[in-house]
């Protein structure tokens, strides 16, 4: 009887050894994959910063390229294009 | 040998208390001796070796924000912040590595003899500017060359792609990115960006492993749309400058409203600047006229008067006046007409801009009623703008009213008001008499209930449709029409007020109108100061400039025409 209690013991013992040595490990990976995603976070926000540094200089390229001024002289200087007078305009009714 | 025995039987069997002390001792000795060691490390020491700890752990990293986009209604940007690269040095470090100069040389950016000359001339110093405000590439191709010493800053800079053709309503920023002018200036604390930090740990390599703690969460700048429209703000900005050139004009503005959302859609003065290369600037540039300028409106508020008194009650739309012999004497100052007109009815008095009409007109009304009427209509308050250095105006009220006072205000002397007031005033008149709010941001949807009553639906349908009579054959502003389209407006001439009274010499051309007439939905307002030659006339300096911003709005807002254009009605090449 006693040796059977003895025995149930030991057994629990072994059975929280493993689970302390189990959640040491878990601590281990968890750290482990809170650093990965921490860095993969740092590429993330270092990539928003530069996105955003682009998309500002794209904003200003198409603000330079596509100003009405461009657009206008381009038009009247290189294609000859002029504004129809009123008299060269059909209106289409639907 | 006997000895050796005897001494092992003796430890074998033997019991030495001492010698037991003794390790006991050693073992409580070392144990307090760790003991005190962990005490003086977690106590005493601990503040001391806890802040060298995070000396070599822990960093506070910037977090980045950004001023927030000006655009205009349709999102094309205004106003853009992009990050830009400023290059310093080190003059010490870069004076200790001379050999390492000959990596820059030949560099389009700095090169190695600027480089030299910089850092020497500097040699005392621990910090100097190379080149600031680079494009981060141009900065690159310094960085990739690694002369030691050598470091980049990053810095933002505002720039504006549409530079003069918004420049007085969109404002600027001074260096450090502050708000100077205009929306700039009053969007301030919506733009405005604060940069936050945040406390990291790092390992050994510099990694950051572990946010610690937020210090300050960066708050990036709202993005704001204007109510302008950019193409609308262009045409606006080009006629202008065209007509202002040509008349050799000392100024001009031109503001284009929704009269049934109250929007401005666009706003443009003369003379103008570069926002984006202020070297060079002149402070009278800098003024938004449009909105800080006053003026007396002249002629211009014919319509309002004649308004005032439909509204009333006094007279009725088929009310005649008679003007001969073309001028009026009051209190010993002669009121005049161009030419004597006879009997006139109110569509003529608005066609032929008859001051001596008006002025009767006014003269039979109660005193302050037509300023009273002038109030409501917005003029001489501030509009809700909220635009930095607006200009309220001026409205007389007065206990009591001389004959000539009421008289000359009834034709627009003796009050002031801005460009966009009196464009306001014409959008009440467009949208049935319902005042709306002025706006320089955009709407998303048009403001409900939030219009205030001005004058009655009819008062005003009537009177937008004897306003068409001042672009007929017979009327002040033929150069206002527009092909394809029926439109109104008023003309108006003011001479100008100086130091010494009103010169006789110099004007201001106006003229302000809405289009199109089955449903009138667009004001053009158009100021040209003090135009040189002979064609200073409202109807001839300023009437032209609505016409060609005014075909172009209705053209870029999908209004289809209506009249049939003949060849001869044509009034030449339209706007782009």
């Amino acid at each position: 009887m006693m040796h059977a209690v003895g025995g149930r013991r030991l057994l629990m013992k072994v059975f929280l050894v493993l689970l302390v040595v189990l959640s040491a490990v878990a601590v281990t990976v968890s750290v482990h994959e809170s650093r990965r995603l921490i860095a993969q976070l740092q590429t993330e926000q270092r990539s928003s910063v530069r996105l955003q540094s682009v998309w500002s200089q794209l904003q200003l390229e198409q603000g330079t390229w596509g100003s009405y001024s461009k657009i206008e002289q381009l038009a009247r200087a290189e294609l000859h294009m002029h504004m129809p007078a009123a008299q060269e305009k059909v209106v289409v009714q639907p | 040998m006997t000895q050796v025995a005897g001494k092992r039987r003796n430890i074998a069997g033997g019991y030495h208390p001492g010698r037991m002390l003794f390790v006991f001792g050693c073992w409580l000795f070392c144990l307090l001796l760790l003991l005190w060691r962990a005490v003086d490390l977690h106590l005493v020491q601990h503040e001391f070796l806890q802040r060298q700890g995070d000396l070599r752990n822990l960093r506070i990293e910037p977090l980045v924000a950004h001023r927030g986009v000006i655009t205009d209604r349709a999102g094309r940007p205004l106003a853009v912040s992009t990050p830009v690269t400023t290059l310093w040095a080190n003059p010490r470090e870069v004076l200790d590595a001379t050999e390492k100069w000959s990596l820059l040389a030949g560099n389009p950016v700095l090169d190695s003899v600027a480089l030299a000359a910089r850092v020497k001339r500097h040699a005392d110093r621990e910090f100097v500017y190379l080149a600031r405000h680079l494009a981060p590439a141009d900065a690159q191709k310094v960085l990739r060359a690694g002369v030691p010493g050598i470091y980049p800053l990053t810095e933002y800079r505002r720039y504006y792609p549409a530079a003069e053709v918004t420049s007085h309503l969109v404002g600027f920023t001074n260096i450090d990115g502050l708000g100077q002018e205009g929306m700039e200036l009053s969007l301030e604390s919506r733009l405005a960006a604060e940069s936050g930090s945040k406390r990291v740990l790092r390992d050994l390599r510099g990694r950051v492993i572990r946010d610690i703690e937020l210090i300050k969460a960066a708050r990036s700048g709202e993005d704001i749309a204007l109510s302008i429209d950019l193409r609308l703000q262009y045409l606006a900005y080009r006629e202008l400058l065209g007509a202002v050139t040509e008349l050799h004009a000392s100024a001009g503005s031109l503001v284009v409203l929704d009269a049934w959302t109250g929007e401005v859609l666009a706003m443009v003065n003369q003379p103008g600047y570069n926002p984006n290369n202020r070297a060079r600037i002149q402070v009278e540039h800098l003024r938004n006229r449009a909105l800080t300028d006053v003026f007396e409106p002249g002629s211009t508020i014919k319509p309002l008067t004649v308004a005032a008194a439909l509204e009333s009650g006094l007279i009725d739309l088929d009310y005649r006046i008679d003007t001969s012999p073309g001028h009026l004497r009051i209190a010993g100052k002669t009121i005049r007409d161009a030419h004597d007109y006879g009997v006139v009815d109110l569509t003529t008095l608005l066609a032929r801009s008859s001051n001596v009409a008006t002025a009767q007109i006014a003269l039979a009304m109660e005193s302050n009623l037509l300023p009273m009427f002038l109030d409501r209509f917005g003029l001489g308050n501030s509009t809700s703008s909220g635009f930095p250095g607006e200009s309220q105006g001026f409205l007389p009220f007065r206990a009591r009213w001389h004959d000539l006072e009421t008289a000359t205000l009834s034709y627009g002397y003796g009050l002031s008001v801005t460009l966009t007031q009196l464009a306001a005033a014409y959008a009440t008149l467009a949208n049935d008499g319902v005042r709306l709010p002025v706006t320089l941001l955009k709407r998303e949807t048009p403001p409900s209930n939030s219009g205030e009553p001005v004058i009655s639906r009819e008062t005003a349908r009537s009177l937008v449709s004897m306003m068409e009579a001042a672009v007929a054959d017979t009327g002040t502003a033929r150069r206002a029409r527009v092909a394809g389209y029926r439109v109104a407006g008023k003309t108006g001439t003011v001479y100008k007020m100086t130091a010494s009274g009103y010169a006789d010499d110099r004007y201001l051309a106006l003229f302000a109108g809405v289009a199109p007439l089955e449903r009138p939905r667009y004001v053009v307002a158009v100021v040209i100061d003090d135009p040189r030659g002979d064609d200073y006339y409202g109807g001839l300096a300023a009437a032209p400039v609505f016409s060609r911003v005014m075909a172009g709005v209705l053209r870029t807002m999908r209004v289809s025409p209506v009249v049939t254009v003949d060849a001869a009605a044509n009034t030449g090449e339209a706007p782009l």
